[in-house]
């Protein structure tokens, strides 16, 4: 049960990080960076 | 997002129900043990050892176990895997950006060091201090009748404040670098981000090219260098103390095991029963205290009952 504890502790150390991995998959599904000159463009 | 996090969320739970049921039965094996042990040690042992000091002992050295084979070793693992998947995550992200980032890890560090280390010198004079002024109290206490008797109470109030005054000033200053040192760590650590965004921003402004995706940086690649690397230094930084509570632990183990495995000189139950017929006869006994050797109690004692 211990080595299983253990287990279960790398995996929740690794799970952390996949956070950063996915919210950067979801920003850069937005598209790239625009200028505020180009949303602007974009707007009018 | 929704899964990883159920996933960690799980994982954590069965992580610290297993291992906190795990080091409380270990816990409580290990003070059972520890006072059946020493209930079935002969006297001369307890002139060695401080009867007084064993319960308390017994408490705190099964707890420091209790640290080292529960928590602590699934917090250093899971520290270990934090780091390494964060960095990688860094790295992998935008090395270049990745290796700006690290910048940070210096300071960050001396701050850690700071921080963890503010006001542990002051923390142990004012507990002596506390220790030497209930020293005074305890003392005056147990034998108050002779110090009434000698009017000595004010005396003795006066003893009691000097440590007390003591405590007090070293309190002031441990709350001082305690302030200063959540105020220098709090600062670095939003300084850090400030860095980590402004360097961030540069990035994408210059239209630098992110070998990673073939692409110059954009606000996910961003975010995704700076806290995976953000996790991997911070996980790697807080596993300092983990391995401080298992060496303290394994300490601790070794000098509870070894009252616990000590088989006494005189056995109080040896688990059969004797018949006993006849008398007992003493010729020329001489004994003296192990701890006491050159004070002789009996000199060639005979008695026979």
């Amino acid at each position: 049960m211990m080595y299983f504890s253990w287990i279960m502790s790398i995996l929740t150390g690794i799970g952390m990080p996949l956070f950063a991995l996915f919210i950067s998959r979801m920003f850069n599904s937005f598209g790239p960076a625009k200028s505020p000159e180009d949303t602007l463009k974009t707007v009018t | 997002m929704v899964a990883c996090g159920a996933f960690v969320g799980l994982t954590g739970f069965f992580y610290w129900y297993i291992s906190l049921k795990f080091a409380d039965t270990m816990a409580r094996r290990t003070k059972e043990n520890f006072l059946e042990s020493v209930l079935k040690q002969e006297s001369a042992w307890f002139d060695a050892n401080n009867s007084n000091e064993l319960a308390a002992r017994m408490t705190k050295e099964s707890m420091s176990i209790c640290k080292a084979v529960g928590e602590k070793p699934g917090l250093l693992l899971q520290a270990a895997g934090m780091s390494i998947c964060g960095l990688t995550i860094g790295f992998t992200l935008g090395w270049s950006l990745a290796l700006t980032m690290l910048a940070i890890v210096p300071v960050m560090s001396i701050v850690g060091i700071i921080f963890s280390s503010a006001g542990a010198t002051k923390f142990a004079k004012s507990l002596k201090a506390y220790g030497q002024s209930a020293g005074y109290a305890e003392q005056a206490l147990s034998a108050i009748k002779v110090v009434v008797a000698f009017g000595m109470e004010s005396c003795e109030v006066t003893n009691y404040s000097k440590y007390l005054s003591i405590s007090k000033q070293m309190g002031r200053k441990l709350m001082f670098n305690s302030a200063l040192a959540i105020a220098l760590f709090i600062g670095c650590l939003f300084g850090s981000y400030a860095y980590g965004f402004f360097m961030g921003g540069l990035w994408i402004d210059r239209g630098y090219y992110n070998s990673a995706y073939g692409r110059v940086y954009q606000g996910g690649d961003i975010l995704g260098v700076f806290w995976g690397v953000l996790f991997g230094f911070f996980a790697l930084s807080t596993s300092i103390p983990h391995i401080k509570a298992i060496t303290e632990g394994k300490v601790a183990g070794k000098q509870t095991y070894d009252i616990i495995e000590r088989v006494p000189n005189i056995s109080p139950s040896s688990g059969k029963d004797i018949e006993v017929k006849g008398s007992i006869e003493f010729k020329d006994v001489n004994f003296y205290y192990p701890t006491r050797t050159d004070n002789m109690v009996l000199k060639n004692f005979s008695c026979t009952f």
